[in-house]
Protein backbone atom coordinates (compact mmCIF):
# COMPACT_ATOMS: atom_id res chain seq x y z
CA UNK A 1 0.00 0.00 0.00
CA UNK A 2 2.82 2.04 1.03
CA UNK A 3 4.69 1.31 -2.28
CA UNK A 4 1.65 2.24 -3.96
CA UNK A 5 1.11 5.22 -2.84
CA UNK A 6 5.09 6.60 -2.91
CA UNK A 7 4.99 5.34 -6.75
CA UNK A 8 1.85 7.44 -7.36
CA UNK A 9 3.37 9.84 -5.55
CA UNK A 10 6.56 9.98 -7.79
CA UNK A 11 4.16 9.49 -10.90
CA UNK A 12 2.80 13.03 -9.89
CA UNK A 13 5.90 15.00 -8.84
CA UNK A 14 7.13 13.61 -12.50
CA UNK A 15 4.36 14.98 -14.17
CA UNK A 16 4.62 18.26 -12.60
CA UNK A 17 8.07 18.04 -13.40
CA UNK A 18 7.08 17.78 -17.09
CA UNK A 19 4.61 19.99 -16.86
CA UNK A 20 7.26 23.08 -15.77
CA UNK A 21 9.54 21.68 -18.72
CA UNK A 22 7.03 22.32 -21.02
CA UNK A 23 6.00 25.95 -19.62
CA UNK A 24 9.51 26.85 -19.98
CA UNK A 25 9.80 25.72 -23.33
CA UNK A 26 6.83 28.00 -24.34
CA UNK A 27 8.61 30.86 -22.80
CA UNK A 28 11.52 30.21 -25.00
CA UNK A 29 10.05 28.96 -27.73
CA UNK A 30 7.19 31.15 -28.16
CA UNK A 31 7.89 34.53 -26.09
CA UNK A 32 11.77 34.65 -25.72
CA UNK A 33 12.69 35.17 -29.31
CA UNK A 34 10.53 38.51 -29.19
CA UNK A 35 11.22 39.34 -25.93
CA UNK A 36 14.65 38.75 -24.95
CA UNK A 37 17.48 40.59 -26.47
CA UNK A 38 18.80 37.56 -27.96
CA UNK A 39 16.88 34.21 -28.74
CA UNK A 40 18.11 31.29 -26.59
CA UNK A 41 18.70 29.24 -29.49
CA UNK A 42 19.69 29.95 -33.05
CA UNK A 43 17.40 29.89 -35.72
CA UNK A 44 19.09 27.65 -38.11
CA UNK A 45 19.17 24.87 -35.77
CA UNK A 46 15.22 24.74 -36.18
CA UNK A 47 15.41 24.46 -39.73
CA UNK A 48 18.16 21.59 -39.12
CA UNK A 49 15.89 19.67 -37.40
CA UNK A 50 13.08 20.27 -39.09
CA UNK A 51 15.07 18.58 -41.75
CA UNK A 52 16.30 15.94 -39.45
CA UNK A 53 12.71 15.12 -37.48
CA UNK A 54 10.35 15.72 -40.54
CA UNK A 55 11.83 15.35 -43.93
CA UNK A 56 14.24 12.61 -43.16
CA UNK A 57 11.37 10.90 -41.41
CA UNK A 58 9.33 10.88 -44.90
CA UNK A 59 10.23 7.56 -46.48
CA UNK A 60 9.60 5.45 -43.72
CA UNK A 61 6.53 7.54 -43.01
CA UNK A 62 5.11 6.91 -46.37
CA UNK A 63 5.99 3.11 -46.11
CA UNK A 64 4.43 2.50 -43.10
CA UNK A 65 0.97 4.52 -44.06
CA UNK A 66 0.87 2.86 -47.57
CA UNK A 67 0.75 -0.42 -46.10
CA UNK A 68 -1.47 0.34 -43.43
CA UNK A 69 -4.10 1.78 -45.76
CA UNK A 70 -3.67 -1.80 -47.69
CA UNK A 71 -3.85 -3.70 -44.85
CA UNK A 72 -7.29 -1.95 -43.45
CA UNK A 73 -8.55 -2.16 -46.68
CA UNK A 74 -8.21 -5.90 -47.05
CA UNK A 75 -9.13 -6.38 -43.10
CA UNK A 76 -12.43 -3.97 -43.52
CA UNK A 77 -13.45 -5.46 -47.33
CA UNK A 78 -13.42 -9.14 -45.73
CA UNK A 79 -16.35 -7.73 -43.25
CA UNK A 80 -18.11 -5.70 -45.59
CA UNK A 81 -18.38 -8.45 -48.23
CA UNK A 82 -20.67 -10.44 -46.22
CA UNK A 83 -23.35 -7.70 -46.44
CA UNK A 84 -21.90 -6.92 -50.05
CA UNK A 85 -21.18 -3.43 -49.31
CA UNK A 86 -17.39 -3.66 -50.23
CA UNK A 87 -17.77 -0.21 -52.37
CA UNK A 88 -18.19 1.50 -48.79
CA UNK A 89 -14.76 0.42 -48.33
CA UNK A 90 -13.35 3.74 -49.51
CA UNK A 91 -14.86 5.94 -47.37
CA UNK A 92 -14.29 3.69 -44.11
CA UNK A 93 -10.68 3.19 -44.38
CA UNK A 94 -10.38 6.66 -45.49
CA UNK A 95 -12.33 8.28 -42.35
CA UNK A 96 -10.35 5.71 -39.83
CA UNK A 97 -6.53 6.76 -41.54
CA UNK A 98 -7.41 10.70 -41.27
CA UNK A 99 -9.21 10.21 -38.25
CA UNK A 100 -7.24 7.64 -36.04
CA UNK A 101 -4.13 5.91 -37.80
CA UNK A 102 -2.67 8.38 -39.37
CA UNK A 103 -1.83 10.75 -36.74
CA UNK A 104 -1.72 7.75 -34.18
CA UNK A 105 1.13 5.86 -36.14
CA UNK A 106 2.89 8.38 -37.19
CA UNK A 107 3.32 9.64 -33.66
CA UNK A 108 4.40 6.30 -32.59
CA UNK A 109 7.08 6.11 -35.38
CA UNK A 110 8.22 9.16 -34.46
CA UNK A 111 9.00 8.31 -30.66
CA UNK A 112 10.72 5.55 -31.78
CA UNK A 113 13.07 7.61 -33.90
CA UNK A 114 13.27 11.10 -33.18
CA UNK A 115 12.14 10.96 -29.29
CA UNK A 116 14.94 8.30 -28.52
CA UNK A 117 17.38 10.43 -30.74
CA UNK A 118 16.40 13.50 -28.13
CA UNK A 119 16.42 11.23 -25.36
CA UNK A 120 20.45 9.88 -26.45
CA UNK A 121 21.72 13.06 -27.46
CA UNK A 122 20.68 15.49 -24.55
CA UNK A 123 21.10 11.94 -22.02
CA UNK A 124 24.48 12.28 -23.34
CA UNK A 125 25.19 15.87 -23.03
CA UNK A 126 23.65 15.81 -19.57
CA UNK A 127 26.45 12.64 -18.81
CA UNK A 128 29.43 14.97 -20.06
CA UNK A 129 28.28 17.91 -18.20
CA UNK A 130 27.88 19.28 -21.73
CA UNK A 131 24.47 20.77 -20.22
CA UNK A 132 26.33 22.23 -16.70
CA UNK A 133 29.04 23.52 -19.08
CA UNK A 134 26.01 25.27 -20.87
CA UNK A 135 24.36 26.81 -17.47
CA UNK A 136 27.70 28.21 -16.59
CA UNK A 137 27.71 30.23 -19.48
CA UNK A 138 24.65 31.50 -18.76
CA UNK A 139 23.19 30.02 -21.59
CA UNK A 140 19.62 28.25 -20.18
CA UNK A 141 19.87 24.71 -21.62
CA UNK A 142 15.80 24.82 -22.03
CA UNK A 143 16.50 28.01 -24.60
CA UNK A 144 19.24 26.55 -26.05
CA UNK A 145 18.31 22.38 -26.40
CA UNK A 146 14.70 22.29 -25.93
CA UNK A 147 13.23 24.80 -27.63
CA UNK A 148 14.48 25.02 -31.30
CA UNK A 149 13.60 20.69 -31.03
CA UNK A 150 10.31 21.24 -29.77
CA UNK A 151 9.54 23.68 -32.28
CA UNK A 152 11.11 21.55 -35.29
CA UNK A 153 8.54 19.02 -34.26
CA UNK A 154 5.78 20.78 -33.43
CA UNK A 155 5.48 22.03 -37.01
CA UNK A 156 6.93 19.06 -38.91
CA UNK A 157 4.69 16.15 -36.92
CA UNK A 158 1.16 17.69 -38.88
CA UNK A 159 3.08 17.86 -42.12
CA UNK A 160 4.06 14.21 -41.37
CA UNK A 161 0.57 13.54 -40.67
CA UNK A 162 -0.89 15.07 -43.78
CA UNK A 163 1.80 13.11 -45.83
CA UNK A 164 0.75 9.81 -43.75
CA UNK A 165 -3.10 10.70 -44.88
CA UNK A 166 -2.29 10.92 -48.13
CA UNK A 167 -0.25 8.03 -48.04
CA UNK A 168 -2.33 5.41 -46.15
CA UNK A 169 -5.51 6.84 -48.88
CA UNK A 170 -3.23 5.75 -51.56
CA UNK A 171 -2.47 2.53 -50.55
CA UNK A 172 -6.59 2.02 -49.97
CA UNK A 173 -6.79 3.16 -53.24
CA UNK A 174 -4.65 0.71 -55.08
CA UNK A 175 -5.46 -2.10 -53.01
CA UNK A 176 -9.22 -1.33 -53.55
CA UNK A 177 -8.90 -0.89 -57.20
CA UNK A 178 -6.53 -3.86 -57.58
CA UNK A 179 -8.07 -6.14 -55.25
CA UNK A 180 -11.66 -5.97 -55.01
CA UNK A 181 -12.32 -4.33 -58.36
CA UNK A 182 -13.94 -1.07 -57.69
CA UNK A 183 -13.55 1.51 -60.29
CA UNK A 184 -11.02 4.04 -59.54
CA UNK A 185 -13.59 6.51 -60.11
CA UNK A 186 -16.56 5.24 -57.60
CA UNK A 187 -13.45 4.67 -55.25
CA UNK A 188 -12.66 8.55 -55.30
CA UNK A 189 -16.25 9.24 -55.17
CA UNK A 190 -16.76 7.41 -52.18
CA UNK A 191 -13.86 8.84 -50.42
CA UNK A 192 -14.92 12.46 -50.98
CA UNK A 193 -18.57 11.64 -50.11
CA UNK A 194 -17.39 10.18 -46.82
CA UNK A 195 -14.31 12.15 -45.68
CA UNK A 196 -14.46 15.64 -44.07
CA UNK A 197 -12.38 18.06 -43.74
CA UNK A 198 -13.18 17.98 -39.80
CA UNK A 199 -11.80 14.00 -39.72
CA UNK A 200 -8.69 15.25 -41.19
CA UNK A 201 -8.58 18.35 -38.77
CA UNK A 202 -9.14 16.24 -35.69
CA UNK A 203 -6.20 14.00 -36.52
CA UNK A 204 -4.16 16.97 -37.29
CA UNK A 205 -4.83 18.93 -33.87
CA UNK A 206 -4.13 15.30 -32.33
CA UNK A 207 -0.97 15.39 -33.58
CA UNK A 208 -0.14 18.69 -32.51
CA UNK A 209 -0.38 16.98 -29.32
CA UNK A 210 1.86 13.95 -29.60
CA UNK A 211 4.41 16.07 -30.27
CA UNK A 212 4.11 18.04 -27.50
CA UNK A 213 3.98 14.47 -25.76
CA UNK A 214 7.45 13.22 -27.34
CA UNK A 215 9.77 16.58 -27.02
CA UNK A 216 8.67 16.83 -23.49
CA UNK A 217 9.21 12.99 -22.49
CA UNK A 218 12.06 12.79 -24.84
CA UNK A 219 13.79 15.79 -23.22
CA UNK A 220 12.67 15.56 -19.64
CA UNK A 221 14.11 11.78 -19.53
CA UNK A 222 17.25 13.31 -21.10
CA UNK A 223 17.76 16.15 -18.86
CA UNK A 224 17.03 14.46 -15.59
CA UNK A 225 19.47 11.29 -16.64
CA UNK A 226 21.64 9.90 -13.68
CA UNK A 227 24.94 7.69 -13.39
CA UNK A 228 26.57 7.49 -17.19
CA UNK A 229 25.94 5.75 -20.56
CA UNK A 230 24.07 3.05 -18.43
CA UNK A 231 21.29 5.80 -17.00
CA UNK A 232 21.90 6.58 -20.87
CA UNK A 233 20.38 3.84 -22.14
CA UNK A 234 17.84 3.61 -19.90
CA UNK A 235 16.21 6.92 -20.00
CA UNK A 236 16.22 6.30 -23.64
CA UNK A 237 13.83 3.22 -23.38
CA UNK A 238 11.56 4.73 -20.47
CA UNK A 239 11.13 8.07 -22.82
CA UNK A 240 10.18 5.41 -25.82
CA UNK A 241 7.80 3.76 -23.67
CA UNK A 242 6.65 6.66 -21.04
CA UNK A 243 5.86 8.58 -24.51
CA UNK A 244 4.18 5.97 -26.41
CA UNK A 245 1.96 4.96 -23.05
CA UNK A 246 1.06 8.53 -22.92
CA UNK A 247 0.50 9.93 -26.66
CA UNK A 248 -2.08 6.67 -26.39
CA UNK A 249 -3.75 7.90 -23.48
CA UNK A 250 -4.13 11.46 -24.74
CA UNK A 251 -5.18 10.01 -28.13
CA UNK A 252 -8.33 8.55 -26.12
CA UNK A 253 -9.09 11.75 -24.38
CA UNK A 254 -8.79 13.86 -27.68
CA UNK A 255 -10.87 11.29 -29.62
CA UNK A 256 -13.56 11.59 -26.94
CA UNK A 257 -13.51 15.08 -27.36
CA UNK A 258 -13.29 16.03 -30.97
CA UNK A 259 -15.98 13.49 -32.38
CA UNK B 1 24.28 33.08 12.35
CA UNK B 2 26.71 35.85 13.98
CA UNK B 3 25.59 39.60 12.73
CA UNK B 4 29.39 40.12 11.74
CA UNK B 5 29.05 36.59 9.36
CA UNK B 6 26.73 38.46 7.01
CA UNK B 7 28.74 41.55 6.36
CA UNK B 8 30.05 41.75 3.14
CA UNK B 9 33.21 40.75 1.76
CA UNK B 10 36.48 42.44 1.30
CA UNK B 11 36.96 44.13 -2.35
CA UNK B 12 39.89 41.90 -2.72
CA UNK B 13 38.20 38.98 -1.44
CA UNK B 14 36.78 37.13 -4.98
CA UNK B 15 35.80 34.16 -3.74
CA UNK B 16 34.65 34.13 0.30
CA UNK B 17 32.69 30.76 1.20
CA UNK B 18 30.86 30.52 4.83
CA UNK B 19 29.94 28.02 6.85
CA UNK B 20 28.71 25.90 4.32
CA UNK B 21 27.17 22.53 4.56
CA UNK B 22 25.62 20.33 3.00
CA UNK B 23 24.42 16.96 3.20
CA UNK B 24 22.53 14.18 0.82
CA UNK B 25 20.00 12.19 2.34
CA UNK B 26 21.83 11.36 6.07
CA UNK B 27 24.80 11.27 4.55
CA UNK B 28 26.84 14.58 5.48
CA UNK B 29 28.80 15.85 2.58
CA UNK B 30 30.14 19.35 3.70
CA UNK B 31 30.60 20.11 7.45
CA UNK B 32 31.32 24.14 8.03
CA UNK B 33 33.57 24.89 5.03
CA UNK B 34 34.71 28.61 5.33
CA UNK B 35 37.58 29.88 3.00
CA UNK B 36 38.63 32.96 1.32
CA UNK B 37 40.37 33.40 -2.12
CA UNK B 38 42.15 37.08 -3.04
CA UNK B 39 42.01 38.76 -6.23
CA UNK B 40 44.69 37.47 -8.76
CA UNK B 41 45.81 34.31 -6.98
CA UNK B 42 45.37 30.91 -7.57
CA UNK B 43 43.91 28.39 -4.69
CA UNK B 44 43.81 24.61 -5.21
CA UNK B 45 41.39 22.12 -3.25
CA UNK B 46 42.42 19.00 -2.68
CA UNK B 47 41.87 15.86 -0.94
CA UNK B 48 40.58 12.28 -2.28
CA UNK B 49 37.19 11.28 -3.77
CA UNK B 50 34.80 11.39 -2.14
CA UNK B 51 36.37 14.51 0.24
CA UNK B 52 33.40 16.89 -0.72
CA UNK B 53 35.35 18.78 -2.98
CA UNK B 54 33.92 18.75 -6.42
CA UNK B 55 30.75 19.25 -4.03
CA UNK B 56 32.19 22.64 -2.87
CA UNK B 57 33.11 23.08 -6.31
CA UNK B 58 29.11 22.57 -7.45
CA UNK B 59 28.15 24.95 -5.00
CA UNK B 60 30.31 28.02 -6.24
CA UNK B 61 28.68 27.32 -9.78
CA UNK B 62 25.67 27.68 -8.20
CA UNK B 63 24.80 24.10 -9.16
CA UNK B 64 24.30 22.72 -5.81
CA UNK B 65 22.06 25.11 -3.21
CA UNK B 66 23.28 24.45 0.69
CA UNK B 67 21.65 23.41 3.28
CA UNK B 68 23.19 26.73 5.02
CA UNK B 69 26.13 28.98 4.86
CA UNK B 70 26.97 31.40 2.28
CA UNK B 71 29.23 31.92 -1.09
CA UNK B 72 30.39 35.47 -1.92
CA UNK B 73 31.80 36.08 -5.48
CA UNK B 74 33.10 39.20 -6.28
CA UNK B 75 30.98 40.58 -3.68
CA UNK B 76 27.10 38.79 -4.79
CA UNK B 77 25.93 36.55 -2.70
CA UNK B 78 24.82 33.54 -4.87
CA UNK B 79 22.97 30.93 -2.82
CA UNK B 80 19.81 32.81 -2.29
CA UNK B 81 19.66 34.19 -6.06
CA UNK B 82 17.09 33.12 -8.25
CA UNK B 83 17.82 31.70 -12.09
CA UNK B 84 17.75 34.81 -13.34
CA UNK B 85 20.09 36.79 -11.03
CA UNK B 86 22.30 33.55 -11.30
CA UNK B 87 22.62 33.67 -14.70
CA UNK B 88 23.94 37.42 -14.66
CA UNK B 89 26.46 36.43 -12.30
CA UNK B 90 27.40 33.86 -14.25
CA UNK B 91 29.04 35.74 -17.17
CA UNK B 92 31.65 36.97 -14.76
CA UNK B 93 32.93 33.18 -14.32
CA UNK B 94 34.25 30.61 -16.72
CA UNK B 95 34.85 26.55 -15.87
CA UNK B 96 36.81 24.14 -17.43
CA UNK B 97 35.47 20.92 -17.19
CA UNK B 98 37.01 17.62 -16.42
CA UNK B 99 35.90 16.39 -19.27
CA UNK B 100 36.04 19.62 -21.56
CA UNK B 101 32.60 19.12 -22.02
CA UNK B 102 32.31 21.23 -25.23
CA UNK B 103 29.67 20.56 -27.18
CA UNK B 104 29.74 18.00 -29.60
CA UNK B 105 27.45 19.10 -32.12
CA UNK B 106 29.17 22.73 -32.88
CA UNK B 107 32.62 22.70 -34.30
CA UNK B 108 35.73 24.33 -31.97
CA UNK B 109 35.17 27.87 -32.78
CA UNK B 110 31.45 27.61 -32.47
CA UNK B 111 32.17 26.11 -28.82
CA UNK B 112 34.18 29.54 -28.37
CA UNK B 113 32.02 32.06 -30.32
CA UNK B 114 28.59 30.79 -28.46
CA UNK B 115 29.25 32.64 -24.74
CA UNK B 116 30.36 35.37 -27.29
CA UNK B 117 27.28 35.37 -29.84
CA UNK B 118 24.69 34.41 -26.54
CA UNK B 119 26.27 37.50 -23.93
CA UNK B 120 27.59 40.17 -26.01
CA UNK B 121 26.24 42.68 -29.58
CA UNK B 122 29.24 41.72 -31.27
CA UNK B 123 29.52 41.77 -35.27
CA UNK B 124 30.07 38.54 -36.21
CA UNK B 125 33.92 39.56 -37.80
CA UNK B 126 34.53 40.90 -34.00
CA UNK B 127 33.59 37.37 -33.03
CA UNK B 128 35.83 35.24 -35.19
CA UNK B 129 38.96 37.19 -34.70
CA UNK B 130 38.08 37.41 -30.61
CA UNK B 131 38.07 33.23 -31.04
CA UNK B 132 40.98 33.43 -33.15
CA UNK B 133 42.79 35.50 -30.38
CA UNK B 134 41.32 33.01 -27.20
CA UNK B 135 42.59 29.52 -30.05
CA UNK B 136 46.05 31.19 -30.22
CA UNK B 137 46.11 31.90 -26.33
CA UNK B 138 45.85 27.99 -26.20
CA UNK B 139 47.82 27.48 -29.13
CA UNK B 140 45.18 25.61 -31.17
CA UNK B 141 44.28 28.11 -33.74
CA UNK B 142 44.10 25.51 -36.81
CA UNK B 143 41.74 23.89 -34.64
CA UNK B 144 39.15 26.41 -35.32
CA UNK B 145 37.06 24.47 -37.90
CA UNK B 146 37.31 20.54 -36.43
CA UNK B 147 34.89 18.96 -34.48
CA UNK B 148 35.31 17.83 -30.76
CA UNK B 149 35.47 14.35 -31.35
CA UNK B 150 38.38 15.09 -34.12
CA UNK B 151 40.80 16.14 -31.51
CA UNK B 152 42.55 14.52 -28.74
CA UNK B 153 41.55 14.81 -25.20
CA UNK B 154 44.29 17.07 -24.31
CA UNK B 155 43.06 19.56 -26.82
CA UNK B 156 39.69 19.46 -26.09
CA UNK B 157 40.54 20.80 -22.92
CA UNK B 158 42.45 23.67 -23.91
CA UNK B 159 39.58 24.68 -26.15
CA UNK B 160 37.82 24.07 -22.88
CA UNK B 161 39.86 26.76 -21.44
CA UNK B 162 39.63 28.82 -24.45
CA UNK B 163 35.90 29.07 -23.92
CA UNK B 164 36.20 29.36 -20.48
CA UNK B 165 38.15 32.85 -21.08
CA UNK B 166 35.78 33.87 -24.15
CA UNK B 167 34.01 36.36 -21.89
CA UNK B 168 37.46 37.15 -20.11
CA UNK B 169 36.25 36.21 -16.82
CA UNK B 170 36.72 37.82 -13.33
CA UNK B 171 37.08 34.58 -11.84
CA UNK B 172 38.12 30.90 -13.82
CA UNK B 173 37.24 27.48 -12.15
CA UNK B 174 38.88 24.50 -12.73
CA UNK B 175 37.46 20.55 -12.45
CA UNK B 176 40.48 18.21 -12.04
CA UNK B 177 42.49 19.91 -15.01
CA UNK B 178 45.19 17.76 -15.35
CA UNK B 179 42.98 14.73 -15.20
CA UNK B 180 43.41 12.19 -17.86
CA UNK B 181 46.67 14.24 -19.09
CA UNK B 182 50.15 13.33 -19.97
CA UNK B 183 52.82 14.83 -18.44
CA UNK B 184 53.34 17.28 -21.02
CA UNK B 185 50.14 18.78 -21.39
CA UNK B 186 48.94 18.48 -17.95
CA UNK B 187 52.37 21.17 -17.59
CA UNK B 188 51.13 23.33 -20.43
CA UNK B 189 47.58 23.55 -18.94
CA UNK B 190 49.19 24.77 -15.54
CA UNK B 191 51.34 27.24 -17.68
CA UNK B 192 48.34 28.53 -19.10
CA UNK B 193 46.25 28.69 -15.93
CA UNK B 194 49.76 31.18 -14.16
CA UNK B 195 49.94 33.48 -17.34
CA UNK B 196 46.08 33.77 -16.78
CA UNK B 197 46.47 34.40 -13.64
CA UNK B 198 49.23 36.63 -14.23
CA UNK B 199 48.88 38.43 -17.44
CA UNK B 200 44.73 39.36 -16.95
CA UNK B 201 44.55 39.08 -13.03
CA UNK B 202 42.18 36.21 -12.75
CA UNK B 203 41.35 34.30 -10.01
CA UNK B 204 41.53 30.83 -10.15
CA UNK B 205 40.34 28.03 -7.89
CA UNK B 206 41.33 24.71 -8.95
CA UNK B 207 40.19 21.25 -7.87
CA UNK B 208 42.46 18.45 -7.87
CA UNK B 209 44.04 15.83 -6.48
CA UNK B 210 47.61 15.76 -8.98
CA UNK B 211 49.75 17.11 -6.33
CA UNK B 212 52.74 17.93 -8.93
CA UNK B 213 50.50 20.07 -10.16
CA UNK B 214 48.87 21.73 -7.35
CA UNK B 215 52.24 22.82 -5.93
CA UNK B 216 53.24 24.08 -9.37
CA UNK B 217 50.42 26.28 -9.43
CA UNK B 218 48.82 27.17 -6.02
CA UNK B 219 49.28 30.27 -3.95
CA UNK B 220 47.11 28.75 -1.52
CA UNK B 221 45.86 25.03 -0.85
CA UNK B 222 43.53 23.49 1.42
CA UNK B 223 42.85 20.29 1.96
CA UNK B 224 39.39 18.48 2.60
CA UNK B 225 38.59 15.41 4.15
CA UNK B 226 35.03 14.03 4.69
CA UNK B 227 33.02 17.19 3.90
CA UNK B 228 35.70 19.38 6.33
CA UNK B 229 38.94 21.59 5.89
CA UNK B 230 41.59 19.82 7.30
CA UNK B 231 44.43 21.96 6.52
CA UNK B 232 45.04 25.13 4.68
CA UNK B 233 47.89 27.34 3.95
CA UNK B 234 50.47 28.35 1.26
CA UNK B 235 52.46 25.27 -0.67
CA UNK B 236 54.89 25.57 1.75
CA UNK B 237 53.12 25.53 4.74
CA UNK B 238 51.25 22.64 3.66
CA UNK B 239 54.39 20.51 2.51
CA UNK B 240 56.14 21.23 6.08
CA UNK B 241 52.60 20.07 8.26
CA UNK B 242 53.14 18.15 10.84
CA UNK B 243 49.68 16.65 10.39
CA UNK B 244 50.02 13.13 9.36
CA UNK B 245 46.59 13.19 7.20
CA UNK B 246 48.05 15.81 4.96
CA UNK B 247 51.84 14.27 4.89
CA UNK B 248 49.89 10.92 3.68
CA UNK B 249 48.47 12.73 1.05
CA UNK B 250 50.88 14.59 -0.48
CA UNK B 251 53.39 11.57 -0.58
CA UNK B 252 50.34 8.99 -1.45
CA UNK B 253 51.34 6.78 1.19
CA UNK B 254 49.38 3.32 1.16
CA UNK B 255 48.83 3.08 5.19
CA UNK B 256 47.94 6.74 7.14
CA UNK B 257 45.12 7.75 8.58
CA UNK B 258 43.51 7.95 5.85
CA UNK B 259 42.02 4.29 5.06
CA UNK B 260 42.10 2.81 1.69
CA UNK B 261 39.16 0.37 2.49
CA UNK B 262 35.63 1.27 2.78
CA UNK B 263 34.63 -1.43 4.85
CA UNK B 264 35.03 -1.10 8.55
CA UNK B 265 33.75 -4.28 9.61
CA UNK B 266 36.47 -6.63 10.78
CA UNK B 267 38.10 -9.20 7.89
CA UNK B 268 38.05 -11.90 9.14
CA UNK B 269 34.35 -11.42 10.33
CA UNK B 270 33.58 -10.18 7.00
CA UNK B 271 35.11 -13.63 5.44
CA UNK B 272 34.60 -16.64 7.58
CA UNK B 273 31.23 -15.40 9.36
CA UNK B 274 33.21 -15.71 13.12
Amino acid sequence: MEATLSKAGLFFSHLASISRLFGVTLYWALVAPWRERRAGFDRRSVLRFMDETGVQSVPIVVLIAVLVGAILVLQTAYQLQRYGQVRLVAGLVAVSVSRELGPLLTAILITGRVGAAFTAELGTMKVAEEILALEVMAVHPVGFLVAPRFLALVLMLPCLTIVADAAGLLGGFATGTLAYQISAASYIDTTLHWLMFRDVLSGLIKSVVFAVIITMVGCYRALTVEGGPEGVGHATMGSVVTAIVLIIVADGIFTALLI
Amino acid sequence: MAANDSQAPAPECMIDVRHLRKRFGNKTVLEDVSFTVERGTICVVMGGSGSGKSTVLRHLIGAYKPDSGEVYLDGDEITQLDERALQQVRRKFGMLFQGGALLNSLTVGDNIALPLRHHTELPEETIEIMVKLKLELVGLRDAEHLKPSEISGGMQKRVSLARAIALDPKIVFYDEPSAGLDPIVAGVIDKLMIDLTDKMHITSLVVTHDMQSAFRIADKMIMLHRGRIVAAGTPDEIRESPDPLVQQFITGAPDGPIPLRMSQKEYQVDILGL
